[in-house]
């Protein structure tokens, strides 16, 4: 267990008789970006609660850096930063006052790392400001400078890039790999975007109905062997349909309104193009579909297109 | 790793910052501060016709020099706002202290920190106790220094069911701090009251309705004379709210004191231990 970030053991929670969470066993290696992945009400952020005894657990336990969630002094917080839902402050307060409160929780932050963590998610500038006038992005960015604030070794991180524009994403999943390959943090992501977790972590799990599905390293789930699906753009379609059709390493063809899904294997692509062009076909557009994406819808029933 | 000693007293300013960086905070502070000008102004322009009932009341068996309705009298007559007004100033804030914190969703941020829930409720209700303390020092301040320089100072007439009690003013000084020391305490069961209601709700109005909605219901059962409520009214903590008034009777009837205190510590221990106990089990889901 000393290896390990996280490891919970048969860890339950139920609201009245609905179980949120099922007999949850999961292990995260230290130095880890886990990707935690799950439709909406599939216990994601039941499980990021009680890893921060926000709730308690109905059934087994949790261990955080080999301390049980069931402390009663939580020790193990100390080596957590997380951000939780949204980003929620005292409103009436300025960012630096926000910060203040909670450094002083904590041994070894001061005024002087209150005002570096601002400066790290660009909002120094406006410190002084109350929280209640910023956006919902930079109270975002607030809620990442929150939950690094006092270095911890584990930042828990619940849909971080929610509501932020796309240079906000990008900088927040910037950040996320610095953190990760410059201070060595375990990164615990929850994330409904699946591109995200492709792109920044390095083994995941997959939660449904309170269930663990799947869990392992994310290449795993990404296997060049693998056919990917596949989207085509390209006119006239019904032609470009029967040529795809007929080709024997093209499968699951599907036209989506004015274009077309299909699995075929990476490294056909090429043929695809040139017999679509032999057939007199223009194309506008053919991409992968993220593989993980591919993978995720395939595990939830849905990945046969509709 | 920060003293026990050390983290107490920054979870305690914190909780001071929380409640005064909010506007009704000041509401129960202004409200007496308009207030008792008001009272005390009334009383300089319509003190004699209130001296006059006063006397009226006595027959002609006295024969007064001086003004009866002074700085001191009216002070204490102002104290009679500890039965439902201060209450229902005090809900304002201590019903905020931990629900507000529900509602806003900052627990995720507060109790995500390496510091038990104990510690985190033992300096709120501290941050709540001090504020009404606060406010019922504020009361007292501001009556008395007020009235005396308003209306000028002089010896307390009361008149109660026991007879007519006549304090010097140099008596009646130290009895009305210990009056205030009596309503510190009284108004105590009142915050726990109202801390108790904001651990179980999420929201800050549910505190506030909940305990006026007991208070209430509590003073009417106090108040009304029917036998068959006699039993139980000694047992309603509202019964002992009058503990101040044991400051101005003489000579102190201290096993009354006693007995009141008695009650109205059994009930604030009862709220407070209530309060540990179910916020200690609380599920944080906002």
């Amino acid at each position: 267990m000393s290896d390990l970030a996280i490891a919970t053991v048969d860890l339950s929670k139920r609201f009245g008789k609905r179980a949120a969470l099922d007999h949850l066993d999961l292990e995260v290696p230290k130095g880890e970006i886990f990707g935690f992945l799950g439709p909406n009400g599939s216990g994601k952020t039941t499980t990021i609660r009680l890893l921060l005894s926000l709730i308690r657990p109905s059934t087994g336990d949790a261990f955080l850096f080999g301390q049980s969630i069931k402390r009663k002094y939580p020790h193990y917080l100390g080596q957590i930063g997380a951000l939780v839902d949204e980003a929620d402050f005292y409103l009436n307060l300025s960012a630096l006052a926000n910060l203040r409160l909670l450094a002083r929780l904590q041994r070894g932050v001061d005024e002087a790392r209150c005002r570096e963590v601002l400066q790290i998610v660009g909002l120094l500038d406006r410190a002084h400001d109350r929280v209640k006038t910023y956006s919902h992005g930079m109270r975002q960015r607030l809620g990442i400078a929150q939950a690094i604030l006092h270095r911890p070794q584990l930042l828990i991180l619940d849909e971080p890039t929610t509501g932020l524009d796309p240079q906000g994403m990008h900088e927040v999943r910037q950040m996320i790999r610095q953190l990760a390959n410059e201070e060595g943090m375990t990164i615990f992501l929850s994330s409904h975007l699946l591109h995200e977790v492709e792109q920044l972590c390095t083994s995941m799990a997959v939660l449904s109905e309170g269930k663990l599905l799947v869990s392992g390293p994310v290449d795993q789930f990404l296997s060049a062997e693998t056919a990917t699906l596949t989207e085509l753009q390209a006119t006239p379609i019904d032609k470009a349909k029967d040529v795809l059709e007929s080709l024997p390493y093209v499968t699951e063809v599907v036209v989506l309104g004015q274009h077309l899904r299909f699995r075929v294997q990476h490294q056909r692509r090429p043929d695809i193009t040139r017999t679509l062009a032999e057939n007199g076909v223009e194309i506008y557009s053919l991409n992968p579909v993220s593989k993980l994406e591919d993978y995720f819808l395939s595990l939830f029933g849905f990945g046969e297109l509709p | 790793m920060l003293s026990a000693l050390h983290i107490m007293w920054n979870l305690y300013l914190n909780e001071l910052i929380k409640v005064f960086s909010k506007w009704r905070t000041y509401i129960g502070f202004g409200a007496i501060g308009v207030v008792v000008p008001l009272v005390m102004w009334g009383f300089s322009v319509g003190g004699s016709g209130i001296q006059r009932e006063m006397l009226d009341r006595l027959g002609n068996e006295f024969i007064t020099t001086g003004n009866l309705a002074n700085g001191m009298w009216a002070s204490h007559m102002l104290m009679n706002a500890l039965f439902i007004h201060v209450p229902f100033l005090i809900t304002l804030v201590a019903g905020d202290v931990v629900a507000g914190e529900g509602t806003a969703g900052t627990f995720r941020i507060y109790l995500t920190r390496p510091v038990s829930r104990n510690r985190v409720l033992s300096t709120k209700l501290l941050a709540a106790a001090t504020y009404s303390t606060g406010l019922v020092a504020w009361l007292g301040i501001l009556s008395l220094g007020l009235g005396n320089w308003w209306l000028g100072i002089g010896d307390v007439f009361l008149i109660s069911e026991e007879g007519i009690l006549i304090l010097p003013w140099d008596i009646a000084l130290p009895r009305f701090a210990l009056a205030y020391l009596f309503a510190f305490y009284t108004m105590l069961s009142v915050t726990a009251l109202t801390f108790l209601f904001s651990v179980m709700v999420t929201n800050a109005i549910g505190p506030i309705v909940g305990t006026m909605a007991v208070l209430i219901v509590s003073l009417v059962l106090t108040v009304i004379n029917i036998d068959a409520f006699q039993w139980f009214q000694q047992h309603l903590f509202t019964t002992h709210f009058n503990l101040w008034t044991f400051a101005f009777e003489d000579p102190i009837p201290w096993d009354k004191v006693g007995g009141g205190a008695l009650n109205l510590g059994i009930y604030s221990a009862v709220f407070i231990a209530a309060a540990y106990s179910l916020f200690r089990r609380k599920d944080v889901l906002t």
